[in-house]
C-alpha cells in the first residue's frame, strides 16, 4: 500500500501541494472571520454539483424550459436540489458581501496580496452574471421581465451598449435566442471564467501565505502558529454546516419558486432581486441619457476603487488608512440598505403595485395546478393559462365588456364597471339569473335593463303586467310560476340538468300564459324578428352566436341598443374584437365562474 | 535571424494560423445572430373598429403581425400594444383617436391606464402621464418626472371601409429606442 502511494506522490507531488494548503498558518491564528472564504468556495461547489444534475433535466428552448423545471418539482429530490441551487445562489451573494468587508476590514488585500483582493473583486460582478443569467432559466413571466430589463440596463451602456444588448439576447428582442445564450452564459462561459479567475485567486493566497514544515513539531503555546488543517478546518466545516443547514430548510420547506409562465401578452412590472433593489432605486434619479452613471459609473467606479485600495493604502499612515476603511464599509452598507429600504417601502405603500402582486401570485398558483391536472401540449406552458377560461374569462371581460356590463354576484365582488350601463352579467342563464328577467322589481333595476334602452320597452311593461300585484293571485303561486319558468329556460341554458315536473310547467307557460312567444320565438313558437331567441337560451352556442353578432336575425337585430359585434365577420378572424377561441374562453367562464 | 530566433518565428506563426482558423469563425459565429434585421418598412396595421372605443376611455389594443424569432416564424403575433383614445363623441368627421405607444420611453415597462383612464401611470418607477402622453409630476410626492421624453405618439388614421361602411382605426407601428430623450426608431 504504501508503495502504491510513494508511486503515485513521484508522479504527482501531492504531498507537497496538500502541505502547502493544510499547513498553512493564517496571521493571527485561526479564527471564526476567516471562515467565509471557505465557505464560498465549498457553496461554489455546491453550485457546481447541483447545477449539473438540474442540465441533466432542463430543456432550454422557449417551450419546454419552464415545462421541464416543473417536470424537475415533481419528484421530491429534484425539488430539493432545485431549491438548495436556488438559496445557495442568494447564499453566496450575502456571503460574498460579507467576504469583501472582512478583507477591507483586516486589511487583508495588502502587498503582496494585490491579485488576491483583485482577482476577488473581478469574481463579484461574475457571480452577479450568473445568478443574473440563471433567473430567466425557468422561462417565467417575472424571469423574462426581468432579464429584459436587465437588457435594456446593458444597452443603455454608451457606445456599445446596444450591440452588447443584441450580443445578448441573441437580436434585437427576446426570443429562442435569448435563452439559448444565457443557458450558454449560465453553463458554459461563466463556470469557465469563474474556474479561472478562482484558480488564481486559490493559488495567489496559498503562494502568499507562510506554511510550516510537516517536520516542525506541533506548536502548544502559540495558538497563531496552529496550521490550518484541522484548526482553521474545523470552524470552516462548522460555520458551512450552519450555512447548508439554512439553505436546506428553505429549500425542503418551500423549494425553489416557480412562477406563472412567461406570456408576452401579459403586462408584469418587473421588480429586480433584493441585491439589485438599490441599483433600481438608484435608476430612479438618473433619466434618459445619463442612466448609465447610475447602472454602470457608479457601480464600475466601486469596483475599480476597492481595487485601487491595496495601492492608495501604501500613501498613507497606518491609522489613516484603518480609518479610511471603516468610513468606506459603513458608507457603502449604509447607502446600500437606505436605498434597498426607501424601494421596499415605497413599493409597500403602492397599492396598485400590492394588487398587482398578489395577482400574479395568484396566476402562479393557477398555473401550478394546471400543470399538475391539465396536459402539457407540444406548444408548452404558455398554453395552460391561455387556454384556462378561470384565468382568461375575466381578463377578456376587462377588457371587452367592462366598459358596460359588471360582473358581480352578491358573494363575490367581482368585476365591477365603473359606470355601468347595461345587465349585470354574474349568473347569466342560472335559475336565479333568468328569474331577475321575470321579477318586476329586478328586471326595471340597474342589475338588468335599467339603464339601457329597453328600460321601459316591451319585455319590462309585460313583466310588470304580467306578475303585477293585482290581489287576483296569491303570491307564492306567482313565484312558483316564475321559478317553473327559470327553470325551463335554464335547461335551454344547459346550466340546470333537472327533469322535474317544474320543467315541462314552465314550458307550458312559456308558451301560453306567459305570452312569452308572442315576441320571443321558442323552439316550435314564436318567431324571430321581434325579440331575442329563447330556443337553446344562454347556451355556450347561443351565447357565442350572440356575442359575435347581437345584431342578428335571431336577437336584437336593429333594435340592438349598444351591445358591439366581436366577431361579425367570420371570413376575417384578423379584424374580429374577439377570436373564436377567445369567445369560447369567455362564454365558459361566464358561464360557470 | 539564428536558427533558434527562426524556429521561435515558425512556432508562433503556425500557432496564429490555427489559433485564427478557429477563433475567426468563432467570433464571426457568435456575432452572427446580432446583426440588425432589415424590417423594411413599417405599415399601418388595421386595429379596431372606431365605434368600438369608447370616448374618453383609453383602451389598450394589441398589434399583431409576423415575428421572426430566429428559427422560427410565425404569424399573427402581437408585436406590439398601443393605447387608443378617442377624443370625440360627435360624428366622422370631428372624430379623432390618438394612438400612444404603451412602451415606456424610460426602461421599457408597459404603461398602464389605472382609475379608470384618467392618466398613464408606468408601474416600474411611477412615472405619470396625460392621457395625451405629456409627462406629468408625480401627484402624491410632486417629484418632477424622470421619463426622459414624453409617451410616443404614433402615427394613426381613420379608414372607412366602403364595403361595410364602419370606420376603422389604422396605426403604423414603431418601436423607439428607450433611456433618450429624442425618438429614434429601433428597439
Amino acid at each position: 500500500m504504501q508503495s502504491w502511494v510513494d508511486w503515485l506522490d513521484l508522479r504527482l507531488d501531492y504531498r507537497l501541494i496538500r502541505n502547502r494548503i493544510s499547513n498553512r498558518i493564517l496571521p493571527n491564528g485561526p479564527g471564526w472571520v476567516y471562515t467565509s472564504a471557505s465557505c464560498l468556495l465549498w457553496l461554489l461547489v455546491i453550485q457546481c454539483i447541483t447545477g449539473l444534475l438540474l442540465m441533466a433535466t432542463y430543456c432550454p428552448s422557449m417551450t419546454s424550459a419552464w415545462a421541464s423545471v416543473h417536470f424537475i418539482d415533481q419528484s421530491s429530490a429534484g425539488r430539493f436540489l432545485r431549491g438548495i441551487h436556488h438559496y445557495a445562489s442568494h447564499a453566496m451573494i450575502i456571503l460574498f458581501g460579507v467576504h469583501v468587508l472582512r478583507v477591507l476590514c483586516t486589511g487583508a488585500y495588502r502587498a503582496p496580496r494585490e491579485l488576491v483582493w483583485i482577482t476577488g473583486l473581478l469574481l463579484f460582478p461574475l457571480m452577479i452574471v450568473w445568478t443574473v443569467t440563471g433567473n430567466p432559466l425557468s422561462v417565467s413571466q417575472k424571469g423574462i421581465a426581468q432579464i429584459q430589463v436587465e437588457g435594456n440596463i446593458l444597452g443603455s451602456t454608451p457606445v456599445f451598449g446596444p450591440f452588447l444588448r443584441r450580443l445578448l439576447f441573441g437580436g434585437e428582442e427576446i426570443g429562442s435566442l435569448t435563452l439559448t445564450r444565457l443557458y450558454f452564459l449560465h453553463v458554459g462561459l461563466l463556470p469557465v471564467l469563474v474556474g479561472g479567475l478562482c484558480f488564481i485567486h486559490l493559488q495567489q493566497v496559498i503562494k502568499h501565505s507562510p506554511f510550516r514544515s510537516p517536520d516542525d513539531p506541533e506548536p502548544t503555546s502559540t495558538p497563531e502558529l496552529l496550521t490550518y488543517w484541522p484548526y482553521q478546518s474545523v470552524r470552516n466545516m462548522i460555520s458551512l454546516a450552519i450555512i447548508v443547514g439554512i439553505i436546506c430548510f428553505f429549500a425542503w420547506k418551500d423549494g425553489a419558486p416557480l412562477y406563472a409562465p412567461a406570456d408576452p401578452n401579459l403586462a408584469f412590472s418587473p421588480r429586480p432581486e433584493w441585491y439589485f433593489r438599490w441599483l433600481f432605486e438608484l435608476r430612479r434619479h438618473f433619466s434618459g441619457n445619463t442612466e448609465f452613471i447610475a447602472t454602470m459609473v457608479i457601480p464600475s467606479a466601486f469596483l475599480f476603487g476597492f481595487m485601487a485600495a491595496p495601492f492608495v493604502d501604501r500613501i498613507r499612515s497606518h491609522w489613516l488608512a484603518v480609518a479610511c476603511r471603516l468610513l468606506i464599509v459603513v458608507a457603502c452598507l449604509g447607502g446600500w440598505s437606505r436605498l434597498t429600504m426607501i424601494s421596499f417601502i415605497q413599493d409597500g405603500q403602492d397599492a396598485e403595485y400590492l394588487a398587482e402582486t398578489a395577482e400574479f401570485d395568484k396566476l402562479s398558483a393557477r398555473a401550478l395546478e394546471l400543470a399538475r391536472t391539465v396536459p402539457m401540449t407540444d406548444k408548452g406552458a404558455i398554453e395552460l393559462l391561455r387556454r384556462d377560461p378561470q384565468t382568461q374569462g375575466p381578463r377578456l371581460f376587462a377588457r371587452h365588456c367592462l366598459s358596460c356590463h359588471s360582473h358581480s354576484g352578491p358573494k363575490t365582488p367581482g368585476l365591477v364597471a365603473a359606470e355601468p350601463s347595461a345587465p349585470n352579467l354574474y349568473g347569466i342563464g342560472t335559475v336565479d339569473g333568468i328569474t331577475g328577467f321575470l321579477v318586476s322589481e329586478r328586471i326595471a333595476s340597474d342589475e338588468y335593463f335599467g339603464r339601457t334602452k329597453f328600460r321601459e320597452g316591451d319585455m319590462v311593461q309585460h313583466i310588470q303586467g304580467l306578475f303585477a300585484d293585482d290581489g287576483k293571485e296569491d303570491a307564492a303561486a306567482k313565484a312558483q310560476k316564475i321559478h317553473a319558468m327559470a327553470v325551463a329556460l335554464a335547461v335551454e341554458a344547459q346550466t340546470d340538468g333537472s327533469d322535474s315536473p317544474d320543467v315541462a310547467t314552465g314550458r307550458e307557460l312559456i308558451k301560453s300564459s306567459g305570452g312569452c312567444t308572442d315576441c320571443h320565438r321558442f323552439h316550435d313558437q314564436g318567431e324571430l324578428g321581434t325579440a331575442p331567441d329563447l330556443t337553446g337560451y344562454a347556451s355556450s352556442s347561443w351565447l357565442k352566436q350572440f356575442i359575435s353578432k347581437p345584431t342578428g336575425e335571431r336577437f336584437y337585430g336593429d333594435r340592438n341598443d349598444r351591445m358591439p359585434e366581436f366577431a361579425s365577420d367570420p371570413g376575417h378572424p384578423e379584424l374580429n374584437l374577439l377570436s373564436s377561441h377567445e369567445l369560447d374562453l369567455l362564454i365558459q367562464w361566464l358561464r360557470e365562474p | 535571424m539564428n536558427r533558434r530566433e527562426l524556429l521561435e518565428w515558425v512556432s508562433g506563426g503556425f500557432a496564429t494560423a490555427v489559433g485564427t482558423v478557429v477563433g475567426l469563425p468563432g467570433i464571426s459565429y457568435f456575432l452572427g445572430g446580432t446583426q440588425r434585421e432589415s424590417s423594411g418598412e413599417s405599415r399601418f396595421s388595421r386595429l379596431i373598429k372606431v365605434k368600438d372605443l369608447v370616448p374618453g376611455r383609453p383602451m389598450m389594443v394589441p398589434v399583431m403581425g409576423q415575428k421572426v424569432d430566429a428559427w422560427i416564424q410565425s404569424d399573427q403575433q402581437a408585436i406590439g400594444r398601443v393605447w387608443l383614445i378617442r377624443e370625440s363623441q360627435s360624428g366622422s368627421a370631428g372624430q379623432t383617436v390618438r394612438a400612444l405607444s404603451s412602451i415606456c420611453p424610460h426602461m421599457g415597462c408597459q404603461v398602464q391606464a389605472p382609475s379608470g383612464g384618467k392618466s398613464f401611470v408606468c408601474p416600474c418607477h411611477r412615472a405619470s402621464f396625460g392621457v395625451d402622453g405629456q409627462r406629468l409630476s408625480d401627484p402624491k410626492t410632486g417629484e418632477r418626472n424622470h421619463v426622459p421624453r414624453d409617451l410616443d405618439e404614433l402615427e394613426c388614421r381613420l379608414v372607412r371601409d366602403d364595403e361595410t361602411g364602419d370606420n376603422w382605426v389604422e396605426v403604423r407601428y414603431e418601436k423607439f429606442k428607450t433611456g433618450l430623450d429624442h425618438r429614434v426608431v429601433g428597439a
